[in-house]
């Protein structure tokens, strides 16, 4: 018995060593196609997976022109099919991979090593369309797909630049997925750029099947909840970072861009900050950062006020609170717990079933539980204001996984505050503190520009001042041009009535 | 995994181990609390505490618990007998002192306050003009609780500054320093409504005299600059009355000679619109001079009769001492003490009538 | 010459502000009015005044032996005494600031036992503070130059509510201005001296700090701005009570924080207890940083495990502590042992120091 099992195991190990092993293992696939074609001049094998590759470009750019040309070398070949992809190679793990990317395999004779391999690959992707999560009201309306090279028109289109790089890695012992790291390389950092080709070389992982698995992979601390890299789905964000001395990393596959170094501010900026006067862009940048306070900290407050510093309160409220709270039999943490569980519940009930569905339950589980248990006396109505407000207040943040964060790091708070009320808040705050202190994307502080305190570049972190003042890139990015453009040339200072 | 447990059960006992909770609607609530002397002198103090009861649909229903003992936590003990929740003293609100008891001394009443940190700084004290017991028992506040009731009758008078600013800290403040004798608002019952009577003025912390509700205003004036506020004059020259309203005033004490044999004045300038008048009402602009001279003349009058009323009394609520001291380098608190009731100390006073009104 | 320290563990200039000012301001600024009024009464802040040029010329010797050493206080030990005797007062002085962390924490659990939690359990609260400073100073220097720069700069929205003590205050009570004798200004600048304690640190972070030669005018600035903290808090305290009031008080600061008011919020010292766990916090990492860094820096143990064995110590003291007595006593024999460092050794060092360093360059 353990000895079939190794055998077997060893079995499926075993990489093809010549081509006619692959064709081998190939042929166990019914979507293998392996023939031989025969004109007026010779033969050729012909090999390629029917579901992998575009049956029109075989039949409109491979086949008429095998059959009219003389099928004497590979290289005559080449010279005569019109495709710009094609390769002749001996070295079988090449050929294995590129088989398996919708290429087209042509041997002159079936038993021989050397081939012939042509790009056929057919692309079916989705249409690019609006981007859902990161929706803005004004500004461009494209989203990034699932094809990496989709992605990366997307991006040249909108910054036509020499010096915009893509390099190219697979990762992925099975998957080989194509990931491609973009830079500006006159503007951004080598060092940052360096550290991203490290970390994606030294991944070992099987097989990546989206770019959240590439932020896990390389972020600098993989057991931290917060995360260490943007994602983004909007072309023109990754554009403006790019210019901004960033490095975006696009995987085939996934219609996310991750963007780094970041810092935890970034993740409170949503793009259409830019697209906003810069009064309006500012106010609602506070308003982000007031309400992710309001998040986390409202229910434990409440929890730390109830249970312990009921002197806080004042007179005035003092019999609201306590009518509210006269016929629940819980303490507040147990309150506060279940009401926390039962919007968590609803979200994710929401998240996974369909739209339409999921806005029912919202809307049907917010109203009708919430009122139900409040008349059931099993929760106070001030602290279903309070949690609702504060689930409302999470989902301000415009990079989905920072908002996931956020709701989490509300439980730990609520511990702490059964534990020793405002005191506790304050202790569990320097835990985050020192944990965000800690914390590195790409090497750089993640809580920069606060501290080390880089006062020039507040300038577009919690306020969002005039474009007229950005002319200086980040200070934190470490960019090889510090300067945007000339701010001289931007201001025109002009006398009255001239 | 074994460190995750252990985190995970570190975390649990953690929780088991958290500081004693107060739970807000698990306390019962003491907003009021009142002093006696007892009747049986066989214990000293007979203490009233109100407790609002949260009813159904809102409606709050005060509860009142009578104790007798020596100090305070002996009574809190007696209180816990018969509460259904442990006591919680973190928001009271008021503390009254029967008239009796406070011509005995409170400050000993006030040391649980002091010493207890969950009692706030503007915890409000009183004096009552009898005995709490009846005051609570006589008392009609309907549908509130009567500890926040009446702290906010102060609070609002404070306010619009018709009394000065009072509260257990400033009691305090006044009652360890040097040159100035403490004051507690004074209220009483009018119809079983609560009223504000005047100040009950202490010397040391033994409540001696008060003054009534007519002249808390004046009193203020000596006692701190004033902003708003009203006044009400009779003008006997022009057989008339004047209401004076906006009140801003500038409060100038001037010191001179030496600490043995000062010379005090004090100087106000009143800056005010008149409100209401009555008497001659043919065209008070002409008059508003002759206006401005009777108030200057009347109020001098009536405060350097405030003063006098002080110095008889050997209290000093409006703190000249401690103004002197702040003045005179050498002052001392024993020479002070010989020399205050025999001081000639001036008032002076000037009006300036900026408004009078939206008609002639 | 100790060995520099690799560039990304530096922190600029200009957080050594934060660090000095961070260290000073602690504990003591909770419940130090009583005890300066004592001798000069309410013009005790003009003694406040004086000890801080005092403590400028003290720090200002502190970076003249530093600069000139570019090294920390193991290395000027080492050249001012020799090895032996030189590592002896630094293991002294490693031992000084592990109590100085002790001596905050304890402190501050006092206060939270009284203000707060009678029955706190200090056993799982030390585990948990301790816990968090390891995992603080474990992260490195920058994290706790980090938690230093957030502890004073959070806090400090704390000064505005000194407008409250303002508006009840009264200024008759601060003057007539020098109406005592000079002896008891000075004999009330001794104690205030004790406020300042703890800048000391800066002998061990100095080579941590870029640029360690122009922190200098920062970290005079940050002595500057606890002149300024405790002057505007004396003089508050010293206007919101009578003398004979603030004698009563152990901790007047905090009891001027109960007069705060807002229609959202009553009872602000509350707020202000649990805000001070922000203030005490950096206070507590940098001492048991310095010390655990003394200790690696004079034997070859890694400062991990050094730390480690500290924090346990820490935990030890703080739990047998209990008693107020006790407490005041460590307290004070820690105060005095500061004050001593300050006034007595340091100048000595100095000149000693100087001495031996012309003579070396003179070989």
């Amino acid at each position: 018995m353990l000895k079939w099992l190794k055998k077997t195991n060893k079995n499926t190990n075993e990489e093809p060593q010549t081509l006619s092993d692959l064709f081998n293992l190939a042929r166990k696939s019914e979507d293998f196609v392996h023939y031989e074609l025969v004109n007026t001049h010779g033969s050729a094998w012909i090999s390629y997976l029917k579901t992998l590759v575009d049956i029109e470009t075989l039949h409109r750019d491979v086949l008429p022109f095998l059959q009219r040309c003389n099928l004497k070398s590979l290289e005559d070949i080449k010279g005569y099919i019109p495709i710009e992809d094609i390769e002749i190679t001996k070295d079988v793990t090449k050929i294995k991979q590129h088989f398996l990317k919708g290429y087209i395999i042509i041997q002159l004779r079936q038993k021989s090593d050397e081939c012939l391999l042509i790009k056929a690959l057919s692309s079916s992707t989705r249409e690019v369309a609006a981007p859902e999560i990161e929706f803005s009201v004004l500004g461009p309306k494209e989203a990034f797909v699932e094809s990496l090279d989709t992605n990366i028109h997307l991006i040249r289109k909108r910054l036509p630049d020499i010096h915009l790089n893509a390099k190219e890695i697979k990762v992925g012992t099975r998957s080989h997925t194509r990931i491609n790291v973009l830079y500006v390389s006159t503007v951004a950092n080598e060092e940052n750029v360096q550290t991203v080709i490290q970390r994606i070389e030294n991944i070992e992982f099987d097989q990546i099947s989206d770019s959240s698995f590439i932020t896990q992979l390389i972020a600098d601390n993989q057991n931290s909840p917060f995360p260490q890299l943007i994602d983004t789905e909007r072309p023109d964000r990754v554009a403006s970072v790019l210019g901004e001395g960033k490095v975006a990393i696009v995987v085939d596959g996934s219609p996310q861009v991750l963007i780094g170094p970041t810092n935890l501010l970034e993740f409170f900026s949503a793009f259409e900050d830019y697209f906003l006067n810069w009064h309006l862009a500012t106010t609602f940048r506070l308003i982000r950062m007031f309400s992710v306070f309001f998040s986390v900290l409202a229910t434990p407050i409440y929890v730390a006020i109830m249970t312990f510093h009921y002197e806080l309160i004042p007179k005035d409220l003092l019999s609201t609170l306590i009518t509210s709270r006269s016929t629940v039999p819980f303490p507040p943490i147990l309150e506060a717990l279940i009401l926390e569980l039962t919007i968590e519940l609803l979200r994710e009930a929401g998240a996974r079933l369909p739209t339409k569905v999921g806005q029912t339950i919202g809307i049907v589980g917010g109203i009708v539980i919430g009122t139900a248990s409040v008349e059931a006396g099993l929760t106070s109505n001030v602290l279903l204001i309070i949690v609702a407000l504060s689930a409302l207040a999470s989902f301000t943040t415009p990079v989905y996984k920072m908002g996931n964060t956020i709701r989490l790091i509300r439980f730990p708070f609520l511990f702490f505050a059964q534990l020793w009320g405002l005191l506790g808040i304050v202790i569990c705050f320097c835990f985050v503190l020192v944990h965000l202190l800690r914390l590195e994307s790409l090497g750089r502080p993640y809580l920069q520009p606060l501290f080390p305190p880089r006062l020039a570049d507040f300038k577009d972190t919690i306020v969002r001042l005039p474009f007229a003042s950005q002319s200086l890139r980040p200070v934190n990015l470490q960019t090889q041009q510090t300067k945007r453009f000339d701010q001289k040339k931007a201001k025109n200072k002009k006398d009255i009535d001239e | 995994m074994m460190r995750c447990l252990f985190i995970l059960f570190s975390c649990l006992a953690l929780l088991g181990c958290s500081a004693s909770p107060k739970v807000l609607d698990d306390i019962t609530l003491v907003t009021f609390v009142g002093y006696d002397i007892a009747d049986d002198s066989d214990e000293k103090i007979e203490a009233t505490i109100g407790t609002p009861i949260f009813e159904e649909e809102g409606k709050i229903r005060n509860e009142f618990l009578t104790a007798k003992g020596n100090f305070g936590k002996d009574l809190e003990k007696n209180f816990m007998l018969h509460t259904p929740k442990p006591v919680g003293n973190g928001k009271l609100e008021v503390a009254i002192f029967g008239e009796a008891f406070a011509k005995h001394g409170i400050v000993e009443a006030t040391d649980g306050a002091q010493r207890d940190p969950s009692i706030s700084s503007n915890l409000k004290l009183a004096v009552f003009d009898g005995r709490v017991i009846d005051f609570t028992k006589q008392q009609s506040v309907q549908n509130q609780d009567l500890g926040i009731f009446v702290s906010k009758i102060i609070e609002h008078n404070i306010q619009s500054e018709s009394i000065p600013q009072t509260n257990i800290h400033i009691f305090l403040q006044s009652l360890y320093a040097e040159g100035i004798d403490p004051f507690l608002p004074l209220i009483g019952l009018k119809n079983e409504k609560i009223k504000l009577k005047g100040l009950a003025l202490f010397k040391d912390d033994e409540y001696v005299t008060d003054i009534n509700e007519d002249i808390i205003y004046r009193f203020t004036m000596l006692l701190h600059p004033v902003n708003r506020g009203n006044l009400i004059i009779q003008i006997k020259k022009l057989d008339a009355g004047v209401s004076l309203s906006h009140i801003k005033s500038k409060r100038v004490v001037k010191m001179e000679g030496t600490s043995k044999a000062p010379q005090i004045t004090f100087k106000l300038d009143l800056k005010a619109y008149i409100n209401e008048y009555y008497g001659d009402v043919k065209g008070i602009e002409k008059q508003i001079i002759q206006i401005e001279k009777d108030i200057n003349k009347q109020l001098s009058k009536e405060l350097k009769s405030m003063i006098m009323f002080f110095q008889e009394y050997n209290i000093d609520p409006i703190g000249i001492g401690k103004e002197a001291k702040g003045h005179f380098r050498d002052w001392d608190l024993k020479k002070w003490k010989e020399v205050y009731p025999e001081l000639d100390i001036k008032v002076v006073v000037k009006t300036n009538i900026i408004e009078s009104g939206v008609i002639r | 010459m100790s060995t520099p320290i690799k560039d990304r563990f530096l922190v600029s200039a200009g957080l050594a502000f934060f660090l000095t000012h961070t260290m000073q301001i602690g504990i003591g600024v909770l419940g130090y009015e009583r005890y300066i009024a004592q001798d000069a009464g309410y013009d005790s802040w003009i003694s406040i005044i004086l000890t801080s040029i005092t403590i400028h010329i003290i720090l200002w010797m502190m970076y003249s032996m530093l600069t000139k050493e570019n090294g920390d206080l193991i290395s000027i030990h080492k050249r001012a005494f020799g090895k032996w005797l030189g590592n002896t007062l630094s293991y002294l002085f490693a031992l000084y600031y592990l109590a100085l962390g002790v001596t905050v924490l304890r402190s501050y659990i006092e206060t939270v036992q009284v203000w707060m939690f009678p029955n706190l359990n200090i056993y799982w609260f030390l585990a948990v503070f301790l816990l968090l400073t390891y995992y603080t100073i474990s992260g490195g220097f920058r994290v706790v130059t980090g938690v230093a720069f957030f502890g004073v700069l959070i806090p400090s929205f704390l000064i505005l509510f000194l407008y409250f003590p303002f508006r009840y205050g009264d200024w008759n009570f601060i003057t007539p201005v020098m109406n005592h004798s000079m002896k008891e200004i000075f004999l009330s600048s001794k104690v205030a001296v004790l406020e300042y304690i703890g800048f000391e640190v800066l002998l061990m972070i100095y080579p941590f700090i870029k640029n360690g030669e122009k922190s200098q005018k920062y970290a005079q600035l940050g002595i500057l701005f606890s002149t300024f903290i405790y002057v505007a808090v004396a003089i508050a305290s010293f206007v919101y009570f009578s003398e004979g009031q603030l004698q009563r008080m152990i901790w007047a600061t905090l009891s001027m924080f109960k007069i705060v008011e807002f229609p959202f919020v009553e009872r602000f010292e509350y707020i202000a207890i649990a805000t001070w766990a922000l203030i005490i916090f950096p206070n507590v990492c940098l001492a048991f940083w310095c010390s655990s860094r003394a200790v690696k820096r004079l034997a070859p143990i890694k400062q991990r495990w050094v730390l480690v064995s500290m924090l346990l110590i820490a935990f030890v003291i703080n739990v047998l502590l209990q008693d107020r007595k006790y407490i005041d006593m460590f307290i004070n024999s820690i105060s005095i042992s500061g004050f001593y460092i300050l006034y007595c050794y340091i100048p000595f060092l100095f000149i000693v120091f100087h001495i031996r360093f012309k003579r070396s360059l003179a070989k």
